[in-house]
């Protein structure tokens, strides 16, 4: 399995939505070129990018990834679960959201709740309100963040 | 296989298909859902009607009447509890302790299967039998497979390994 990660201890999920979306689009991509039968551009992708040519075929063949992907950093909300969701990850990893809120238990199972039916928008709002915003953790404000403090960037 | 596979995750899901699967993932996680969306008695009511459900891994748990921890021993958890069957849970040891074996199962022969922190059933009394074992080296010999009616429990997970003869004696139950 694999993570995509957002700016875990933040309470922001915009960073994880920008990476999902970046993942999805470029597979997405690759899957167009699987399609068309265009070899060389995931040849030249697979380069550009430093990743296996089989694992970027496969990826295109498939046309999703061939682990499972948890979206992770900054889903503090049922509703940013379902929000990862739909975006097309498989499943969520959340920390801090939940063991720094004043509510960790109802906010795990809402949580837990919104994932698993994130298709169902009554279930999700549902879940939303079994959780109140200012029970919340405190977030860290990502603007506020050294470049040095940024864990999305740790190992690149 | 000839079939459609979707998801049902409401009650009124179940009103639509011909089978069931209950898969596999955290017991407790599952039942809270199942309780959450009262999914417990229109699965019971799915099954009075002579309609089959196969669960596997924790799906096993979900259906058996009984679940012991082999650590901590009763663990009092919600079941839907269709079948006479006693589940031991994480019965091998963690997820490090997780391996694939082949299982010999009774009307289905050999079947290649992915055991992960999975559960053991150590009782089943009538009309539940056991349909499967495996010879594990640290276990032992041990239930991992049982039948009652149109009911089936795998404490396994039968699709990684790409395994297709008990989805197609699964199948069959529809047709019966």
């Amino acid at each position: 399995m694999i993570r995509t990660k957002g700016e875990p201890g933040t309470g922001n999920v915009a960073e994880a939505v920008k990476h999902m979306k970046i993942v999805s689009r470029d597979i997405a991509m690759l899957h167009g070129y699987y399609v068309r039968g265009d070899y060389k551009a995931i040849w030249v992708y697979s380069k550009e990018n430093k990743v296996p040519y089989e694992l970027a075929l496969l990826t295109g063949r498939l046309g999703r990834l061939p682990v499972v992907n948890f979206a992770a950093g900054g889903i503090a909300t049922p509703a940013d679960a379902a929000l990862m969701m739909w975006l097309g990850a498989d499943g969520v990893f959340v920390g801090s959201s939940i063991f720094k809120s004043r509510d960790p238990e109802s906010r795990a199972r809402a949580i837990v709740l919104a994932t698993a039916f994130h298709d169902d928008p009554e279930t999700v709002v549902e879940a939303q309100k079994m959780v109140s915003e200012r029970e919340a953790m405190m977030g860290i404000d990502i603007r506020t963040l050294k470049p040095e403090q940024l864990m999305q960037v740790r190992g690149e | 296989m000839g079939v459609e596979a979707v998801y049902a995750k409401n009650p009124s899901d179940l009103e639509r298909v011909d089978a069931l699967i209950i898969p596999g993932g955290e017991p407790t996680t599952i039942a809270s859902l199942v309780k959450y969306k009262g999914l417990a008695p229109a699965i019971t009511k799915f099954s009075e009607d002579g309609k089959p459900i196969m669960g596997t891994c924790a799906g096993s748990i979900l259906l058996a009447k009984r679940v012991v921890d082999r650590v901590v021993g009763e663990t009092g958890q919600f079941t839907i509890g269709l079948m006479n069957i006693s589940v031991v849970r994480n019965a091998f040891g963690r997820q490090n302790d997780s391996f694939e074996a082949v299982v010999n199962m009774e009307g289905i022969g050999e079947v290649k299967a992915a055991f992960i922190r999975a559960p053991v059933i150590n009782e089943a009394w009538p009309p539940a039998k056991i349909t499967g074992y495996i010879n594990h080296p640290v276990a032992g010999k041990v239930s991992v497979s049982a039948e009652q009616g149109s009911l089936i429990a795998l404490t396994f997970h039968p699709e990684i390994t790409g395994e297709v003869k008990i989805y197609r004696y699964f199948i069959d139950f529809i047709r019966k």
